[in-house]
């Protein structure tokens, strides 16, 4: 096991990791950039390091300045969160060459699914269906080409991030004109590449993803699904396990499915399986995500597993020492994504000090947050204030759970989504557990908001 | 108080700071009482085999190294202290 590790990451994340590295006994020195020198993982850490100013490529997208830092502080391991650097195979590989351990799947893992593309047909091969869709598009003329064969309406998809950047959905070849250049844009100034590729379109889809665990000698275990339709903008706001659109015998099916490829194709570490589900109930794989996600926490409340303390035992070269039969889910789990945005101005990302922040509590309420009273949300970063999650023996007690909680829940100073959380958790298409992930953007966050508050 | 905000830290005037994170090294001849005029080098972090100069902010005289040869430095970290010319 690693004795001293480097965080490259911030805002609730950080203190996650460091939470876990101090339960394993691991000490913990946190990269910040100057915008975070305040921030509650820095005063948790047992060392920290600025690595640069609050501009992230000067900072935590750096990796120079990174591995620098892990170097000089003398650790053995970097944990890169989720973003900045989390999936870049190139600077998993740097880790490498000076001596680190990257925690994640190694660079050779890394690569082999760094394509979107490559890995839907890596993983078609060991038996998941996927979504029709094209390989990397060169130019506008193939594009077109391809959106035919697919079939319209289709969806745009950068090959390199996630976050519903460069994403569009279109319905006719003109609006595919155009929106191409607008995703590759958006492509290529939030992750550095502006390849694109093809999706075909479901109308009325829900995301269910399932996370694996995966050792460097082949033991592999799921350890189950999340549904994470409750989307804006391809952005998820709400996610929750089990999925109420999945029967038990379908549920297993997909997650030993899931398992059973990833772990043929050769993954390795934690990682995520993202599907669309269509309103048959058939499944089709669209991308992996090689690192900790932030819905983590919701599998966690359902399994007792702490997942990022078993993505740095794994990155360590420890085996997994459990199988699937070890593997049990318990109960319902939500996560409310509390943002800092305004709901009001077209969910407008805000900044500004924290004035008073009361964390909720009681059985089955977990918060995962970097705030305290008095702290500064620098401007720079996403948006994420914290999760807050919930847990009951069934979704009707998760939910009643969550409405004490959202109501306890203070945060005085800087304008937050919970309006939203609020609205939601009157809405029937979300109690009954029928919600697509194209609802909010069809019926539009202020009307339905809106309609939450007259009802 | 909504507007009690801390002011921006601003380095005070003369003040040597570290450009990266990596191990600082003077460059020859630099030492207190050195003369320096704005933009002067007076030493280099390392960073993975990469030197980032360390350059004087003002045109003065060198007081101080607050940091040893091969010492490591984080960004922004104050390395030494040039008396600006009056």
């Amino acid at each position: 096991m690693f004795s001293k590790i480097l965080i490259a990451n911030r805002g609730e994340i950080a203190l996650r990791i460091v939470r876990a590295c101090r339960r394993l006994g691991i000490t913990t020195v946190v990269a910040y950039s100057e915008a975070d020198r305040e921030s509650r993982a820095v005063q948790l850490a047992d060392e920290q390091i600025c690595v640069g100013p609050a501009e992230a490529r000067r900072s935590y997208l750096s990796a120079p300045q990174i591995l620098s830092a892990a170097l000089v502080s003398g650790c053995e391991a970097i944990h890169p969160g989720y973003g900045f650097l989390a999936e870049d195979d190139t600077f998993a590989e740097m880790t490498r060459a000076h001596g680190l351990v990257f925690i994640g799947p190694s660079p050779e893992v890394l690569e082999r699914f760094a394509s979107k593309a490559g890995t839907r047909t890596l993983l078609a091969k060991h038996g998941l269906p996927t979504i029709p869709g094209s390989g990397m598009l060169r130019d506008d003329a193939q594009a077109l080409a391809e959106a035919d064969k697919i079939g319209y309406p289709v969806l745009i998809k950068p090959s390199a991030g996630g976050g519903g950047k460069g994403m569009r959905m279109v319905r006719s070849p003109r609006e595919l004109q155009q929106a191409m250049t607008i995703c590759r844009s958006e492509a290529l100034a939030a992750f550095g590449d502006d390849s694109l590729y093809l999706e075909q379109w479901l109308e009325e889809n829900r995301h269910v993803e399932v996370q694996v665990m995966v050792d460097r000698f082949g033991t592999g275990v799921h350890v189950g699904e999340r549904d994470c339709s409750v989307q804006r903008r391809h952005q998820k706001i709400v996610e929750e396990a089990p999925s109420p659109a999945l029967d038990d015998a379908r549920r297993v099916a997909l997650a030993e499915n899931a398992i059973r490829a990833v772990v043929a194709a050769g993954y390795e570490n934690v990682g995520t399986l993202e599907f669309l589900l269509d309103r048959a109930g058939n499944y089709y794989f669209i991308e992996i995500n090689c690192r900790i996600q932030v819905e983590h926490p919701v599998t966690e409340m359902l399994s007792g597993v702490d997942i990022v303390a078993e993505q740095i035992r794994i990155a360590a070269g420890e085996p997994l020492g459990y199988t699937q039969a070890d593997i049990e889910l318990r109960g319902h789990a939500i996560e409310f994504r509390i943002n800092a945005e305004d709901t009001e101005h077209d969910f407008r990302p805000a900044a500004g000090r924290i004035e008073t922040y009361l964390p909720p509590g009681g059985p089955g309420v977990r918060m995962d947050s970097h705030l305290y009273s008095g702290y500064d949300v620098p401007p720079y970063y996403d948006s994420l204030l914290g999760k807050l999650i919930v847990w009951g023996p069934d979704r009707a007690t998760a939910i009643a759970r969550a409405r004490v909680a959202l109501d306890e829940l203070v945060i005085d100073g800087v304008v937050t989504n919970l309006p939203l959380h609020r609205a939601l958790l009157s809405n029937d298409a979300f109690l009954n557990g029928e919600f697509t992930t194209n609802l909010l953007d069809r019926v539009g966050s202020g009307a339905f908001m809106a309609a939450a508050a007259a009802a | 108080m909504a507007d009690a905000h801390p002011p921006r830290r601003e380095p005070p005037r003369g003040l040597v700071t570290s450009p990266a994170v990596g191990y600082f090294a003077p460059r020859d001849g630099v030492a207190p009482g050195s003369g320096l005029h704005v933009g002067d080098v007076i030493g280099a972090v390392d960073v993975l085999g990469v030197r980032h100069d360390v350059v004087s902010p003002v045109d003065g005289v060198l007081r101080a190294l607050d940091v040893e040869p091969g010492q490591a430095v984080e960004y922004g970290q104050p390395i030494g202290r040039v008396e600006a010319n009056a």
